[in-house]
């Protein structure tokens, strides 16, 4: 199982989570990475994400996971590019390293891809740490706002619908810092908002775990995530509606996911 | 780039660009265009047209070109409420700024969309008011082989395809730039293929009762003729290898090769049939080839290989083995439209899931068939669908025409009976205990320009809707679905495409009073039209009305390759049933051959 963090910033935080699963689909066909593909008549990527990240939102934490076929570790098949003929092999012991990859990776990537340095692959100690080729190459064919920063090899699905149950997220807004914020966690909270045509009114104080100003013109708030979720920008929305402040053009970027126990998603915790 | 809050906004995708694969956009090119598609981006970004020349113009060292496509209503009234104008996709560079506008204009329903576009990006609807530093505004597409009805607002046109006529208009920008804008459009106008309606105007005229009611009379056609652009090798021509991938999903979201343009089967109420003459094949190791780069810069899962008539193409069978092993490794489906019925090819059917077929049955009795000349038994119908069922098919639409020239209710009978007689085939070959999935469709039959039919009468809303409640109550005794085209969208479609000039003010009106988006049924109102046909004084029915073969048509001045000549003898075979055999079979003299621009060869011989 390949685990990866990845970034989802402008212009691809416009893009649905429906959209992003083709999107992310077209990303690992680019790439050249072997993927398991589902049985019957229909058959689909095995890919896994954790929780929808509503429309507009950014962030730096997303994570999927993607099952390879299971009588091969992680075979990575040629790229169709003539000048890169050989098979990358990678080894099964390197499992549980994470690397971050930087924007050389990618540029490196890119001219492994284009063929300009075949001999990175046939390098003579032979085997290229599989995780670091792995974000190599979907960085190498990735668009826009969308950047993989880390890649684990894990042998079981994460589950990240099981792990993650809070996300925190910085939502920046010249003035935003003004905002009345100590009641939200103090008892009974309520915001509006429109849902299908209908107002409601609902109370989010069980949804918000952690409110603070950061400096003025940015918060930071850990919400609900996942299985019970508040959504980042309704929540922004709504506390800004309550202290008559116009949310129009808030940036609100994801930083991290978090267990019920308030501890940071890592892959350790996966 | 304008300062809309995207996050108000239905599919901010749309809107946003940055898709896989866009090329480096060149903002210090001498020749600055936008491709402007006249519907959403689900639409355009599927167009295959749009795909092509926007790569080709790219390619160009001297060219930038960027794309720009209708805004939704909620984002154009973001636009107003801003007061900013429509900007390009890739650098958010406003239209008006560019050298060239061009749009790619598909269908009649879009032409009001031409119109909006122009208004939100600030550049004067009509070319009359335009002036020094307002872009170039061009139309070319399907629609170019009758643009009349848009010839107010065009400062020039291009007719026919597009792959070496726009470079051609590109390279006279480059020439031209700085010069003045009459020079620029004079030089444009000189351009085979193309034409500024301004430099060539057209009079109208009328008589005059005792009573002082005006009669329309007929027209005078530009003193130019055009000639129709077509690319002579599929095989040497731009193409590219590589697709935009969006980010959003869009109508035809998959990859898409033309395996031929043009089609020798001489349907006779077919436009496209007839524009694109003659046929012109890629071989299949070209298409394959094509293919595959595509679906490897792409990462799309899925390509179509396209035509006008897929089971016509002479290398079919090579094309499936060259793609067959390939798709199989690589988890991709290639689909092949336009098969024909008389030809299904039960070994190249899909087989991992048996999804519908479609037929395009067109006419219910051998008569109408032979009539409008496709050259289908009922025969090879229930042949090939026999075949399908026993394969373990169960999903069926027949697609078919309301309205063809001398249509019966007779004719009208027969598409139910042909329906019921597919009913009971399928419960005697069915491999499986599925019911069919049987669905009817039937659209209004429009007369076009360049076909044989294109002086027929447009059918009453009377006839065509007995005919629908007929089918309707008769198909539904068998729990067969059916569905029908909306009438009043057709009668708009026909008074456009068979429209001149003096529709460039009705069109304006429809705009005016909110006309935008008519393709999509939420949104077009006939009444729109009608209003404004009463208040230019325009009579509907001479567009709608059988037309005098001895009259002026508004798109005579255009030169396809197809003679009048043959039009009218086609025509004449039609009111006697008598058909046409295909190009494959011999050559019928279209004219074509004549001109040299085809070869007059068998193809695949």
């Amino acid at each position: 199982m390949i685990v990866l963090k990845y970034e989802k910033t402008y212009p691809s935080s416009m893009v649905s989570h429906i959209d992003t699963v083709r999107l992310m689909n077209r990303i690992i066909r680019r790439s050249g990475i072997d993927i398991a593909y589902s049985a019957g008549f229909n058959p689909h990527m095995e890919i896994f994400f954790s929780p929808a990240l509503s429309l507009g939102v950014e962030s730096v934490c997303e994570m999927m996971a993607i099952k390879q076929p299971s009588d091969i570790e992680a075979q990575t098949k040629p790229l169709s590019n003539a000048t890169a003929k050989s098979t990358i092999e990678i080894s099964s012991a390197e499992s549980q390293i994470e690397v971050n990859a930087s924007k050389d990776c990618a540029e490196e990537a890119h001219s492994i891809l284009h063929g300009h340095n075949a001999d990175a692959i046939n390098t003579n100690t032979g085997i290229i740490n599989d995780a670091q080729s792995i974000l190599q190459r979907l960085n190498a064919v990735t668009v826009d706002g969308i950047r993989f920063t880390a890649c684990w090899i894990k042998e079981k699905n994460p589950n990240f619908a099981a792990h993650v149950y809070y996300a925190s997220y910085l939502f920046c807004l010249e003035g935003i810092g003004s905002l009345k914020i100590d009641d939200i966690t103090k008892g009974e909270y309520f915001i509006e908002y429109i849902e299908k045509g209908t107002l409601i009114k609902k109370d989010i104080s069980d949804l918000v775990k952690f409110v603070e100003v950061r400096d003025k013109d940015c918060i930071e708030a850990t919400l609900a995530c996942g299985n019970k979720n508040l959504k980042a920008d309704r929540f922004i929305c709504g506390v800004c509606a309550n202290n008559g402040i116009n949310a129009e053009g808030v940036k609100i970027v994801k930083q991290k996911m978090f267990d019920e126990q308030l501890n940071e998603i890592t892959v350790a915790l996966l | 780039m304008n300062k809309i809050d995207l996050t108000k906004i239905t599919k901010p995708s749309r809107y946003v660009g940055g898709e896989y694969n866009t090329p480096k956009i060149k903002k210090d090119a001498k020749v600055q265009i936008c491709f402007c598609f006249p519907d959403v981006y689900e639409v355009g970004m599927s167009n295959l047209g749009m795909r092509i020349l926007y790569y080709m113009l790219n390619s160009l060292d001297f060219v930038s070109c960027e794309r720009c496509f209708a805004p939704w209503e909620d984002y154009a009234e973001a636009l107003h409420e801003k007061d900013a104008e429509l900007c390009s996709l890739e650098s958010g560079t406003p239209l008006k700024n560019f050298d060239m506008v061009a749009f790619s204009v598909q269908y009649e329903l879009c032409y009001t969309n031409v119109l909006y576009m122009l208004e939100l990006a600030k550049i004067p609807l009509r070319t009359a008011e335009r002036k020094q530093g307002d872009p170039i505004v061009l139309a070319g597409g399907p629609c170019s082989v009758n643009l009349e009805p848009l010839a107010d607002f065009c400062d020039f046109i291009d007719i026919g395809e597009g792959e070496d006529v726009l470079k051609r208009i590109a390279e006279c920008l480059a020439v031209t730039k700085g010069k003045s804008r009459a020079d620029i459009v004079a030089a444009l106008d000189q351009l085979e293929g193309c034409y500024a309606p301004s430099l060539h105007p057209v009079g109208f005229f009328y008589e005059t009762d005792s009573e002082g009611n005006r009669t329309f009379v007929g027209q005078s056609l530009p003193d130019k003729v055009v000639k129709q652009q077509k690319v002579a090798d599929m095989n040497a021509c731009f193409c590219p290898e590589t697709a935009q991938v969006p980010n959003l999903e869009i109508i035809h979201d998959r990859a898409v090769v033309e395996i031929f343009r043009g089609c020798a089967n001489g349907c006779r109420f077919c436009q496209a049939g007839f524009i694109y003459r003659p046929v012109r094949e890629r071989t299949p190791e070209y298409v394959a080839e094509l293919s595959k780069k595509l679906l490897d810069s792409t990462g799309y899962d899925e390509i179509s290989l396209n035509s006008l008539s897929t089971s016509d193409y002479s290398h079919l069978r090579e094309l499936i083995d060259y793609l067959t092993p390939y798709a199989e490794v690589n988890h991709v489906n290639y689909s092949l439209p336009s098969l024909r019925m008389d030809s299904f090819l039960g070994e190249y059917a899909d087989k991992k899931r048996k999804s519908s077929l479609t037929f395009a049955v067109e006419a219910g009795t051998q008569r109408l068939r032979n009539v409008i000349n496709k050259n289908i038994t009922e025969e090879n119908v229930l042949s090939c669908l026999t075949q399908a069922f026993q394969m373990g098919y169960s999903s069926v639409k027949l697609y078919f025409m309301l309205g063809l020239p001398t249509e019966t209710m007779d004719d009208v009978k027969a598409i139910a009976e042909l329906a019921y007689k597919i009913h009971a085939l399928y419960n005697r070959e069915k491999c499986s205990k599925k019911p069919l999935k049987l669905n009817v469709s039937a659209s209004v039959f429009i007369p076009k320009p360049f076909t044989p039919f294109q002086w027929e009468a447009f059918d009453s809303r009377e006839s065509v809707e007995e005919k629908q409640r007929y089918l309707k109550e008769t198909l539904r005794k068998k729990g067969i679905a059916f569905n029908y085209h909306d009438y009043d969208s057709s009668v708009a479609e026909t008074l456009l495409a068979r429209g001149d000039r003096r529709l460039g003010n009705v069109l304006e009106r429809v705009y005016k009073q909110g006309g935008i988006m008519d393709g999509w049924c939420e949104y077009f109102a006939l009444g729109r039209y009608i209003d404004a046909l009463k208040c230019e004084k325009i009579d509907i029915n001479e567009f709608l009305g059988a037309q005098d073969v001895n009259k002026v048509l508004p798109w005579d001045y255009v030169d396809i390759g197809v003679n009048r000549e043959y039009f009218l003898a086609e025509r004449e075979k039609a009111y006697k049933a008598e058909t046409t055999p295909n190009c494959y079979k011999q050559c019928n003299n279209c004219g074509l051959l004549e001109r040299g621009m085809c070869s007059g060869k068998v193809v695949g011989t």
